[in-house]
C-alpha cells in the first residue's frame, strides 16, 4: 500500500514543515517580571462602567448567585457575570483559560497548582497590605495561598489569593442509628471509632458508606494520618516543603485501617464503583452509620436526615480537619485588577459571610452568622471552632501536586481492592510527591 | 429446524441492542428520586425529566452549535471531496501514488494523535473557541474518505459518458459540472449524510478546541451533564435520549444511505 | 474487474488523444493536480502539519504553558518506563479482541446461518442491529455506563432471575471494569461486521457451493471452506475498521470509566487526555499520541499485508 517513494516524499515533506516550525513550544510566553510585592495599589472600586468575569465550580460557587448581586447593589458601575463549570473540567481548563487572551477576571483557585510559577495570577500581597487582609483572617488561613520565590512551595511568601470561606472535612453520623445500636455519644478517639464501626457490623448496619470511585477514601487516610501525625509536621508534606515524606506513621495507620475495614466489611464491597454523590445518596437514605465527607455536603444530609444528621471532627487525640478556603485570585491578564480586588475585600464582609454559610461553607469569623442549636449547621460551628482551636485544619492532599488526584484515586481503589498493600500505597502516593517536590 | 435456530439467534442479537435502549427508555421516565431504576416500566411515566433535562443540560444551545458544526462542515468538504476526487480519478501523474498513500495514512491517524497541537496552533492564530475551531479540522480530517469515496464513484462510471464530451472539446471543469455531477447525486447524499452525522457526534475535537461549554457539540454537552447529574439517573437517561434522537431520525429516514455508505465506504 | 479493464482503455485513449496536441496535454495532465489541490492543502494544514507538530512536542519537555526545554528521546523513554502508561497500551490492544475479533465471529457465524434462509424480518433486523454504529460514543457509553450502575437494569436483571449473588458495581471492579468496557465495543462493531460479510456471502459465486455439495460436504465442511475463504477481503476489511476504532478508542472509556478503578480501563486516549490538562506533561502526551499512531499504521499496514498475499 505505502509504496518506497511515498515514504519518501512524506518524510521529505516531514522535514520541510519541521525546519519551518523549529522553534520551541510555547517559547513566545511573556517574560515580564512578576508584580513586585511593594507595589502601590488603590483601594475602593474605580470610578466608571466596570464588567468582571468570575469563573467557579458549580460547588463553590453556589454563594456568588447572592453574593454577586449585593455587590453590584453597593457598586452599580460594576457587572460581574459568573460562569461554572463541573469540579473536572475546571481544574483541566482553569490554566489555558487564565493564559487566553479572553482570560477571566476573578478565579476559583481550588490549588495553587502551576498558576504562581507560570505566572498566570496576580500576586495579591499589595492588596492584603492595603485592605489589611493579613490582620483580618488568622494567620494559618491565608498560609495555604502564600507562595514561595520558586512558585511551588506553599506556607509562606506572598499571597496569591483571597478566602472567602472554608470547607471541612469530618465524620457525619446518623443519630437515629447510633441510638438503636446503644452507643451514647460520637466517638471521641480513634479506637471508640473502630468499636462503634464494630458494633454497627454486629447489628447489621453498614457501618461507614464509603464511595471511592473519585478517591474519597483518601479523606480518611489523611484524617487518620494528621491526626495521628500532628497537624504540624503533616502540614509541611501537603505543603510541599522540601525533604518532607508521605511514609510517615499515621498515614501508614491510616492506609492500614482501610485496608482492615475494607476485610472486616465496615463499607461496601462496590465502593470503588460508587461516586461521593452516590455515597451521600445512600447516607442520607440510612445506608451507613457514619460517613466520611465535606461540609459542602451539609445542606442535602441535613435537609435528609434533619434532627439525625450530626457531624464532629474526626475524632483523634487533637481535633484536627481537611478544610480549605473557597479562595478567588485575580488573573494577571485582568485590566480591572483594582475592581476585582474590591470584589475579593468584599468576600469577608458579613453579607457573603451570610450567603455562604446558607451553602455549607464556615466563614472566618463563625461569630457574624448564627446557626439553630440542635441543627447540622450548629455541629459545623462547634466542629469548626473546635479545630481552630486546636490549629488543626491542613489543606487536601489531593493538592500536594497537579497529578496527586489522579494518583490519590487510582492507588486508593487499589489498596481497597486489595491490588496493593499500604507500604506500595504510601510508595506510590510519595513518588507522585517526589516528582514535582524532589 | 435450522430456519427457527438461525430467526433465534437474528432475534437474540436484535434484542441485545434493544434491551439497553429500553432500559435508559424506562429508567428515564422515573421519578427523579428514584435512584435503582430496574427494568420494569415505570406505573407513572414522568415525561416532564425531558423538559428538565432540556434545561438544565442547556441543550437547546448544544443542538444549535452542533447544527452550526454539522452545516458548516457538510457544503465545504462536498465541494472539496468532490472536486479531489474527480481530480485523483482522471490523474495520470507519478504523484497519484503518494497522495494516494498520504491519504490512506489519514483514515489510520486517530484524532488523538492531532487535537494538541491543533489546540495550540488554533489558539495561535485565535480560532480557539470558535465553531471554526472544530469545522476546519473536520473537514481537513473528512477529507480522505471522502475523496476516495468521489474517487470510486466516478471511475465506476462508464468511460464512454466523458469521451464524447473530450471529443468535442469540452474543458474538465465543464465535464465535471454538466456531465459527471448529474450522476453524482446519490453519491453526495450518502457522503453528505455521513458528514453530518460525524460531524454531529463529534466529542474529543469540541471537548477542547471549544472551552465554553454552550458552543460544544450536543455530545460533548452530554459528557459534562453526565459529569454533573451522575447521580440523578432518570434526567441523564433523558438527557442521553435527548442527544440520540435526532440521529437516530436521520438514520431511520435515510436508511439505505447509511447502511450503503458506511459498508462499501469500509470496503475502500 | 470490469470497472479497472475499462479505467484501463480510458487511459489507453486519453493518451493517444495526448499525444495529437502536446500543449494542451501537459496543460491537462496538471489539471487534475488542481482539483486536489484544495483537498489536500485542508488535509496537509489541519491532519497532516499539527501531526508532525505533535512529533515536534514530543522531543521537549512542554507543561502547555511555560518556556519549553529539549528532550530528545526522553519522553518516549518514560512511555516505556511509566506502567500505567505501558498499561494503556496493552489495552488499546486487548481492546481489539472486543472490537474486533468476537464482532467478526459472531457476524460470521451470523451471516452463514441467515444467508440460506430468507425471512420477511430481515429488513427490520437490518434496521436494529446497524443502529449502534450512527450513535454518538459518548450517549453509546452513558447507556452503558447506566446499566452497569450499581443499583442499574444489569444488576437487577442479575436479582431477577436468582443471581444476586453475581451483583457488583461492575464498573469499579478491578477484574470485571474491563470487559465490561470492551462489551461496549462488541456491541458496536457487531452489527457493522453481520451486514459485511452478509453482503460478502451474496457475492460468492455459488458453483463453489454446489461443488462442494456434489463431494458430499456437510454444511460445516462447506463453512470452513467455501463461506470463509470467500470472505477473506471482508473479514480484513471489518478487521481494519474495527483495530483503529479499537485503538482510538476514547469516548466510550472517557465517559464510564475515565480509566480507572486503579488503572485497569486506562487507554492511550484517556491517558493523553490527562497528561496533557491535569499534568501538564504535553511533551510526553504527544509522544504518547505518535506512539499510537505509528501502532495504528503499523496494524494496518500488518492486515493489509496479510490479506494481500493469500489472495
Amino acid at each position: 500500500m505505502m509504496s518506497m517513494t511515498s515514504a519518501k516524499s512524506a518524510l521529505g515533506a516531514a522535514a520541510v514543515l519541521l525546519a519551518l516550525g523549529a522553534c520551541a513550544p510555547g517559547s513566545s510566553s511573556s517574560d515580564e517580571p512578576a508584580a513586585d510585592a511593594n507595589a502601590a495599589v488603590q483601594t475602593g472600586v474605580p470610578s466608571g462602567p466596570v464588567e468582571l468575569k468570575l469563573i467557579a465550580t458549580p460547588e463553590s460557587g453556589a454563594a456568588m448567585k447572592d453574593i454577586i448581586p449585593a455587590f453590584q447593589t453597593k457598586h452599580p458601575n460594576v457587572k460581574i457575570n459568573y460562569v461554572d463549570t463541573t469540579y473536572d473540567d475546571y481544574n483541566k481548563s482553569l490554566n489555558l483559560a487564565l493564559s487566553s487572551d479572553t482570560s477571566p477576571d476573578i478565579v476559583l483557585l481550588n490549588a495553587v497548582g502551576t498558576t504562581v510559577k507560570d505566572q498566570l495570577i496576580l500576586n495579591l500581597q499589595p492588596y492584603a497590605k492595603a485592605y489589611g487582609w493579613e490582620s483580618a483572617y488568622p494567620a494559618g488561613q491565608l498560609n495555604q495561598w502564600r507562595v514561595a520565590k520558586d512558585g511551588t512551595t506553599l506556607g509562606s511568601g506572598d499571597l496569591y489569593a483571597a478566602p472567602a470561606s472554608f470547607s471541612q472535612v469530618g465524620l457525619y453520623y446518623n443519630k437515629a442509628k447510633l441510638k438503636k445500636l446503644g452507643i451514647a455519644a460520637a466517638p471521641a478517639s480513634l479506637e471508640d471509632l473502630e468499636a462503634a464501626l464494630a458494633k454497627a457490623k454486629a447489628g447489621g448496619e453498614t457501618p461507614l458508606q464509603l464511595g471511592n470511585k473519585e478517591g474519597h477514601a483518601s479523606f480518611p487516610i489523611q484524617l487518620i494520618g494528621q491526626s495521628t501525625d500532628g497537624p504540624a509536621a503533616y502540614a509541611k508534606w501537603v505543603f510541599g516543603e522540601g525533604g518532607s515524606t508521605f511514609d510517615t506513621a499515621g498515614n501508614a495507620k491510616g492506609a492500614q485501617s482501610i485496608a482492615d475495614w475494607g476485610t472486616k466489611g465496615y463499607y461496601s464491597k462496590d465502593a470503588n464503583g460508587i461516586d461521593l454523590q452516590g455515597a451521600v445518596d445512600k447516607f442520607t437514605k440510612g445506608d451507613g452509620v457514619f460517613f466520611v465527607d465535606g461540609s459542602w455536603d451539609s445542606k442535602k444530609i441535613g435537609d435528609a436526615l434533619r434532627g439525625d444528621a450530626g457531624f464532629v471532627p474526626f475524632p483523634g487525640p487533637k481535633a484536627t480537619a481537611i478544610g480549605t478556603s473557597v479562595a478567588y485570585g485575580i488573573s494577571r491578564k485582568s485590566k480591572n485588577a483594582q475592581a476585582a480586588a474590591a470584589f475579593l475585600d468584599f468576600l469577608r464582609g458579613p453579607e457573603a459571610a451570610k450567603a455562604s454559610f446558607a451553602q455549607g461553607f464556615l466563614p472566618s469569623d463563625t461569630s457574624t452568622v448564627t446557626a439553630e442549636p440542635g441543627t447540622i449547621s450548629a455541629d459545623l460551628v462547634a466542629a469548626w471552632n473546635k479545630v481552630n482551636t486546636d490549629d488543626g485544619l491542613i489543606g487536601f492532599n489531593n493538592n500536594a501536586t497537579a497529578t496527586m488526584n489522579d494518583t490519590l484515586v487510582a492507588e486508593t481503589q487499589k489498596l481497597i481492592a486489595g491490588k496493593v498493600d499500604p507500604a506500595a500505597f504510601i510508595r506510590a502516593v510519595q513518588a507522585d510527591w517526589a516528582k514535582t517536590h524532589g | 429446524m435450522i430456519r427457527s435456530m438461525t430467526r433465534l439467534s437474528l432475534l437474540a442479537a436484535t434484542a441485545s441492542v434493544l434491551v439497553p435502549f429500553y432500559a435508559i427508555l424506562a429508567a428515564s421516565l422515573q421519578p427523579q428520586d428514584n435512584l435503582s431504576p430496574g427494568l420494569a416500566w415505570p406505573s407513572d411515566p414522568q415525561w416532564h425529566n425531558y423538559v428538565d433535562a432540556w434545561s438544565t443540560g442547556g441543550f437547546a444551545d448544544l443542538m444549535k452549535s452542533s447544527l452550526i458544526i454539522a452545516l458548516g462542515v457538510v457544503p465545504l468538504a462536498l465541494v472539496l471531496a468532490t472536486l479531489a476526487g474527480y481530480g485523483l480519478a482522471m490523474m495520470r501523474l507519478a504523484v497519484r501514488g503518494p497522495i494516494f498513500a498520504l491519504l490512506m495514512l489519514g483514515l489510520a491517524l486517530p484524532y488523538e494523535s492531532i487535537v494538541i497541537p491543533l489546540y495550540y496552533d488554533l489558539k495561535s492564530i485565535g480560532l480557539l473557541n470558535t465553531y471554526w475551531a472544530v469545522i476546519l479540522p473536520l473537514i481537513g480530517a473528512f477529507m480522505p474518505f471522502g475523496v476516495f469515496w468521489m474517487r470510486s464513484h466516478f471511475e465506476s462510471l462508464p468511460p464512454e459518458l466523458t469521451e464524447a464530451a473530450e471529443m468535442d472539446g469540452a474543458t474538465s471543469r465543464q465535464i465535471l459540472r454538466q456531465v459527471l455531477l448529474p450522476t453524482a447525486r446519490p453519491a453526495l447524499t450518502t457522503l453528505g449524510l455521513l458528514y453530518f452525522m460525524w460531524a454531529w457526534n463529534q466529542f474529543l475535537l469540541a471537548l477542547i478546541l471549544i472551552q465554553d461549554p454552550a458552543m460544544r457539540t450536543a455530545p460533548s454537552g452530554l459528557g459534562k451533564f453526565i459529569q454533573a447529574y451522575g447521580r440523578n439517573i432518570p434526567l441523564l437517561s433523558a438527557g442521553t435520549i435527548i442527544v440520540i434522537v435526532p440521529v437516530v431520525i436521520l438514520y431511520l429516514f435515510f436508511q439505505r444511505h447509511f447502511v450503503k455508505g458506511i459498508l462499501s465506504g469500509a470496503i475502500k | 474487474m470490469a470497472d479497472s479493464l475499462a479505467n484501463r482503455v480510458a487511459v489507453r485513449d486519453r493518451t493517444v488523444v495526448a499525444s495529437a496536441t502536446p500543449v494542451r496535454a501537459r496543460r491537462s495532465r496538471l489539471v487534475p493536480l488542481l482539483y486536489t489541490a484544495p483537498a489536500l492543502l485542508f488535509y496537509a494544514a489541519f491532519v497532516i502539519a499539527p501531526w508532525l507538530h505533535s512529533l515536534w512536542i514530543s522531543f521537549w519537555d512542554w507543561n502547555g504553558i511555560g518556556v519549553a526545554t529539549w528532550a530528545g528521546l526522553d519522553n518516549y523513554r518514560e512511555i516505556l518506563a511509566d506502567p500505567a502508561l505501558r498499561l494503556s497500551l496493552v489495552h488499546a490492544f486487548g481492546l481489539i479482541i472486543f472490537y474486533s475479533v468476537i464482532p467478526i465471529c459472531f457476524g460470521l457465524v451470523l451471516a452463514a446461518l441467515v444467508a440460506n434462509v430468507p425471512w420477511k424480518g430481515m429488513p427490520f433486523v437490518r434496521t436494529v442491529i446497524f443502529l449502534p454504529q450512527i450513535l454518538p460514543l459518548v450517549a453509546v457509553g452513558s447507556v452503558w455506563k447506566l446499566f452497569f450502575d450499581d443499583d442499574g437494569p444489569f444488576n437487577a436483571l442479575l436479582r431477577a432471575v436468582g443471581l444476586s449473588d453475581f451483583t457488583r458495581a461492575w464498573l469499579g471492579d478491578f477484574t470485571w471494569a474491563y470487559p465490561a468496557v470492551g462489551v461496549v465495543g462488541t456491541w458496536v462493531s457487531t452489527g457493522l461486521c453481520f451486514l459485511l460479510l452478509y453482503s460478502g456471502i451474496g457475492k460468492i459465486d455459488p458453483a463453489l457451493y454446489e461443488a462442494a455439495r456434489l463431494d458430499g460436504a456437510g454444511a460445516i465442511h462447506e463453512f470452513w471452506h467455501v463461506t470463509v475463504p470467500g470472505l477473506r477481503r471482508e473479514m480484513s476489511v471489518a478487521a481494519t475498521v474495527t483495530v483503529i476504532a479499537a485503538l482510538a478508542s476514547f469516548d466510550v472509556v472517557y465517559v464510564m470509566t475515565a480509566g480507572g478503578p486503579g488503572e485497569s480501563t486506562l487507554v492511550p486516549g484517556v491517558a493523553i487526555y490527562r497528561l496533557t490538562f491535569t499534568a501538564g506533561q504535553v511533551g510526553t502526551a504527544c509522544a504518547l499520541a505518535v506512539v499510537l499512531s505509528l501502532l495504528t499504521c503499523a496494524v494496518m499496514f500488518a492486515l493489509n499485508r496479510l490479506t494481500r498475499e493469500k489472495t
